[in-house]
């Protein structure tokens, strides 16, 4: 105890003293779109495509973007020996050359178009909207308890020819048959 | 086929712990069609079948809005460091990133430089609690006394009391506080437990972030979405102490959002007396509750909440030691209640986020032959949090108008017909900025806030903290903290006039002695204040293994309390003894809370807490404030533990132990106390669920706190069971 209340004496003095000292840098606080950001670059990592799709692994993020430079940190590294490639897409363009496409509002007609244009071809979708796994989106972030999980669209990753390892299927919060 | 068993339990317990219906079997799948030992989820005879479709009804999920955030637009000068870090982390460890309220923005609670407790709705099913404060005894440092079967004493790091008047308490962002004795009736407040998303407990001073009243503690229940409650739920319960509860609960989509319609009702047994006469503490309520979530494309999210309730919770107090007649009498109490809540909440192009929300709030509190309160409150809020640069700032500010009406139905007990003043408004406007300034990335982050309330019965409040929280590594986060904390005194502390005399064997020859509360003058009762220093541990010890020690001293000043003046003889027979209320008390607290976490296999998993609590108060000279110091170190319960063991069977059966002890209080004298809880859930049929719960097993009837302020019979808390079924469709 009188080591406590000695703390509590010395204590102010202790922070003034690293708030004037530390080095100051750059820096953010975490937040969702980190652990969004962190997510899908673990998706890729347990994904595996179809033989033949070249080195690269084109990332397109198509719509909206909401993540701004969180998602800047994917662009070159290395993801099982494939370099990933950032794309932001606008509405309209393609997204058939993409190994991954996030779609910002799969809900709208827009997305849907999209999705629908998008079958059977190898490419693994992703979103972060709720009930768009039950549209087609084979990885769906969703947000519950104060945590971050997906859901995976099974019959959607089969028919793009996508492999999802069992690691993904285990900690999924919802797996649709 | 052990492999897939294996696989099985460890993604049930990863959904129970994301509060999600896990799938409940997994069989890997031939490697050709899937290659990589890839599983596949099927059907099984518990209830695989109805959780496929049920969670293709939950088509419309969407994520749970309270308090968390969705992000959107473009981030300012988001450096890689954090992203670099959660880049690193297992993909297991990614999903227990956990947001938290304890700053109004999501943070990782691993991070937070504050002690944070989260019960999550899984939490509050397996433990078996059927009411809000029998879930809180799931976090630490919180003590949950139960009075009677209608009545608790909720408190946190002491002063804990029917009426405790230190805890800030927030449903959905709305304080449920009463001005008028500043506390929470939790007789009066309920939900549907399974439209529960969570409960944060911040311990410790909470004011420069929620306000006066927040002084060793902010409770914030907070509901599901109405997007993530699809479906209809009905929920029957049948058993000795909870005679009968009834709750029902059905989603609609609407205008392109979600909305649910809520009911429960129960009624709850009186309970027995120590002579073995029957108490008068029934609890009757009923209540419907409303949410609806709608998303607009630009991420901005809208809120309407509302609630209308019923509740009935009587009371017996034994006025034999006063000059009352009858010295005992019942009390029919009956609440009645209305509120509505529109929230809004947008992010913003800087990354950032604007958050709005207006509540309406009439009341009615009806203590027959004691005392009314009809109220109404109305409640604006705005926040908004812009980051900048290294800094995140966070600022807002409010308003709260409250109008009472106060009756006295009991002129005997108070010495007057009615309230000096009957109507009296209250006006609360506050103003609070909070920065979160990262000074070493990913090692040092020091936090502080400020929050001016400007109170029309105690003018300004000044509540300043300060925190720094230092990241060892990824897992460990060591945390301290020293902030302030005030807390207003109540329209009654303020306004309640009363008399009472004793009666114990006075000779004729001796005058009556009356004593008499005299209301204090404007001005002269202060708020109460506290200073805390606090620190705290965190530590992920390894991948199954978490916890988390908090440790505080706090020192309290203005404390109020009754003081006896000098006695004004009125006659040869009566003297009067005048009583006010000063701030002349103070006391110090100080203490620790352990929690952990720890998944022994995948199935089993165990939760533990222990929290230990000292107060000290300086006695004052004076005998009416000696006498309250003594009930307020005397209420203290040294020590408190809790053990819940929750083990996912193979079937999907679930089996709960819980254990909680907590030490004798010394004045009034109550034993220490050792409880237990048992609760098996069988998986019966697809989308049927039947509980057996048993509660306060190891003896057949104990008492775990003696009625504060009002006199109230003591009612055993008795051994109890009940059966309760779940239909999901």
């Amino acid at each position: 105890m009188a080591l406590l209340m000695s703390l509590a004496r010395l204590w102010p003095a202790t922070l003034l003293a690293l708030a004037g000292l530390l080095p100051i840098a750059t820096a953010h606080a975490a937040d969702e779109r980190e652990v969004k950001v962190a997510f899908i670059y673990n998706f890729v990592l347990f994904a595996e495509w179809p033989a033949g799709v070249g080195s690269t692994l084109r990332l397109c993020l198509y719509g909206v973007d909401r993540f701004g430079e969180a998602l800047d940190v994917l662009q070159g590294r290395l993801a099982n020996a494939r370099v990933i490639e950032l794309h932001r897409r606008q509405k309209g363009q393609s997204l058939k050359d993409c190994q991954v496409a996030f779609l910002a509002d799969p809900l709208s007609a827009e997305g849907i178009r999209m999705l629908d244009e998008l079958r059977g071809l190898p490419v693994l979708t992703v979103a972060d909207h709720p009930g768009a796994a039950h549209l087609g989106v084979t990885l769906n972030l969703v947000e519950a308890n104060g945590r971050m999980g997906f859901q995976v669209n099974l019959p959607a990753a089969r028919a793009a020819r996508i492999k999802i390892s069992s690691k993904l299927l285990q900690l999924a919060r919802e797996v649709i048959q | 086929m052990l492999q897939a068993g294996v696989v099985t339990t460890a993604r049930r317990t990863l959904a129970d712990r994301l509060s999600k219906p896990p799938y409940s079997n997994c069989q890997e799948l031939p490697t050709d069609e899937i290659k990589g030992g890839n599983l596949q989820c099927l059907p099984d005879i518990g209830s695989g079948a109805s959780r496929a479709s049920l969670s293709f009804k939950q088509k419309y999920m969407r994520c749970h809005t309270s308090f968390l955030i969705f992000l959107a637009s473009l981030g300012v000068g988001l450096p890689a460091w954090a992203n670099e870090q959660l880049l690193q982390l297992p993909l297991e460890a990614l999903l227990d990133v956990e947001i938290s309220s304890a700053s109004r923005k999501p943070q990782v609670v691993q991070s937070v430089a504050a002690a944070v407790f989260v019960i999550s709705r899984d939490d509050i099913a397996r433990s078996g609690a059927s009411s809000i404060p029998e879930a809180l005894r799931l976090a630490p440092g919180v003590e949950v006394a139960r009075i009677g079967n209608n009545r608790w004493a909720v408190g946190v790091r002491g002063f804990n009391g029917r009426f405790a008047n230190k805890l800030q308490v927030l449903k959905d962002g709305r304080s449920i506080y009463s001005p008028l004795f500043s506390g929470v009736m939790w007789e009066a407040e309920d939900a549907l437990l399974d439209d529960i998303e969570r409960i944060e407990v911040i311990r410790g001073p909470g004011a420069a972030m929620w306000g006066s009243n927040a002084v060793n503690g902010v409770i914030n229940i907070i509901s599901r979405s109405a997007s993530d409650t699809p479906g209809t739920l009905a929920v029957a319960s049948v058993g000795s102490n909870e005679s009968g509860l009834v709750s029902v609960r059905q989603a609609f989509r609407l205008a392109g959002g979600d909305i649910r319609l809520s009911f429960k009702g129960f009624d709850r047994a009186p309970g027995k007396s120590p002579d073995g006469t029957q108490g008068n503490d029934r609890w009757q309520a009923g209540r419907i509750g409303l949410r609806g979530d709608w998303q607009a494309g630009d991420g901005a999210r809208w809120t309407l909440l509302g609630e209308t309730h019923r509740t009935r919770a009587d009371d017996r107090l034994d006025y034999t030691r006063y000059n009352v007649q009858p010295s005992q009498f019942d009390i029919d109490q009956r609440h009645t209640g209305t509120h509505l809540l529109l929230r809004h909440e947008q992010p913003m192009p800087d990354g950032g986020q604007m958050d709005w929300q207006f509540s309406a709030e009439t009341t009615d509190l009806n203590l027959q032959t004691l005392i009314r309160e009809s109220r109404q409150t109305y409640a604006g809020e705005f926040q908004r949090r812009v980051p900048l640069g290294r800094h995140e700032l966070t600022w807002g500010a409010s308003y709260r108008y409250s109008h009472d009406r106060l009756d006295i139905t009991s002129p005997t007990i108070f010495g007057a017909d009615a309230f000096s003043r009957p109507h009296r408004d209250w006006r609360n406007t506050s103003v609070f900025v909070h920065d979160d300034y990262e000074l070493v990335p990913g090692k040092w982050r020091l936090s502080g806030g400020l929050r001016l309330d400007q109170d029309s019965w105690s003018g300004l409040q000044v509540q300043p903290e300060i925190r720094l929280a230092w990241t060892l590594d990824p897992a460990t986060t060591v945390w301290s903290s020293v902030s302030r904390a005030t807390r207003t005194p109540s329209r009654l502390e303020l306004d309640l006039p009363f008399k009472f005399s004793e009666t114990a064997a006075i000779p004729p020859w001796v005058p009556a002695i009356v004593a008499v509360r005299v209301a204090p003058e404007a001005g002269t009762l202060v708020p109460e204040k506290v200073t805390s220093l606090e620190f705290g541990f965190r530590q992920r010890v390894t991948k199954e293994l978490s916890i988390d020690m908090g440790a505080f001293v706090s020192d309290y000043t203005n404390m109020v309390s009754l003081m006896m003046l000098a006695p004004r003889v009125v006659s040869p027979q009566l003297v009067n003894a005048l009583i006010h209320s000063t701030n002349a008390a103070g006391a110090r607290t100080h203490g620790f809370e352990l929690a952990a976490d720890w998944r022994v296999v995948p199935a089993w998993r165990l939760q533990s807490h222990y929290s230990r609590l000292h107060l000290l108060s300086p006695r004052l000279s004076e005998p009416v404030a000696a006498a309250a110091q003594d009930e307020w170190e005397g209420r203290v319960p040294r020590h408190r533990f809790s053990l819940l063991s929750s083990w996912t069977l193979r079937s999907g059966d679930q089996l709960d132990i819980w254990l909680k002890h907590t030490s004798r209080l010394r004045n009034p004298a109550v034993k220490g106390f050792t409880a237990l809880d048992l609760h098996y859930a069988w998986r019966v049929q697809p989308g049927f669920e039947l509980a057996l719960v048993g509660q306060n097993l190891l003896k057949a009837r104990h008492q775990e706190f003696v009625s504060d302020y009002l006199p109230t019979v003591q009612t055993g808390i008795g051994r109890s069971i009940a059966l309760k079924g779940t239909w999901r469709f």
